[in-house]
């Protein structure tokens, strides 16, 4: 089947759906430790909360066929996912509560550090087909 | 909560996305079976709502009280949010869409047992 080249089609649909999922529940964790545990763990959730942004943007892009803003999304993702994950483990005392990119998100089966992997394939493989198309 | 409820969901969460990923492994768009089965999935879903209700009415209060009405809340929304996003992808994509959909079921389901506890 010759893909269309727009985000949101073919291979693209159900990757979008994980982004959906990722933005839903990490917009609600963000949201309840802001409210009821700031001063617990306020970098962890602060960071919780740039990834729930990120989730949105990167799930609105894909589903209205915004390439530049799905990269830009994607690559801020992969660079959280990256830096969190390894700041988690070499700096503990600042990470006491886990964040989606805790870990490599490891708390979450590491979709969190494969998605952002698959994100950049689709984004090049959609873009090779929008300029054969 | 409860155990049989609680079982019912993994079962039907896990038996729905064993059958939508071989639906997209041998090319289907979504089947109507698969459709029939979600319905009956969310039923459930709706029925646990109730149960939750009344155990709440009876006094019953979740371990973590805010993570898991979080959690039922994005139970409820799964199945339909899946079904928006397959409706017009008449290919294995939108029965993959499904797939990640029954999946996020079950495993939002665990986590709103480890949280009721």
């Amino acid at each position: 089947m010759a893909l269309s080249g727009r985000l949101k089609d073919g291979p693209g649909r159900p990757l979008t759906t994980v982004y959906a999922v990722f933005a839903l529940a990490a917009s609600a964790r963000a949201g309840l430790q802001l409210a009821t545990r700031y001063a617990d763990a306020p970098v962890a959730y602060l960071l919780s909360a740039l990834a729930a942004a990120v989730y949105v943007v990167a799930t609105l892009a894909l589903l209205r066929d915004r390439p530049r803003l799905a990269l830009a999304a994607v690559l801020v993702e992969l660079a959280g996912v990256l830096v969190v994950g390894t700041l988690s483990y070499a700096d503990r005392a600042a990470f006491p509560d886990q964040t989606v990119w805790s870990g490599y998100g490891s708390g979450y089966g590491y979709v969190p550090l494969v998605l952002p992997v698959l994100g950049l394939l689709w984004l090049r493989r959609a873009a090779r087909a929008r300029r054969a198309g | 909560m409860t155990p049989v409820l609680l079982i019912a969901v993994l079962v039907g969460a896990g038996l729905l996305t064993v059958g939508s990923t071989v639906a997209a492994a041998l090319g289907q768009a979504p089947p109507r079976r698969l459709l029939q089965g979600m319905l009956g999935l969310q039923v459930v879903l709706l029925g646990q709502l109730a149960v939750v209700g009344y155990r709440l009415a009876q006094g019953v209060r979740p371990a973590e009280a805010g993570a898991f009405a979080g959690y039922l809340v994005l139970s409820l929304l799964l199945l339909p949010g899946g079904l928006a996003l397959s409706v017009d992808e008449h290919s294995r994509y939108g029965t993959l869409v499904l797939a990640v959909a029954c999946l996020t079921v079950g495993v939002v389901e665990l986590r709103m047992g480890a949280t009721w506890r």
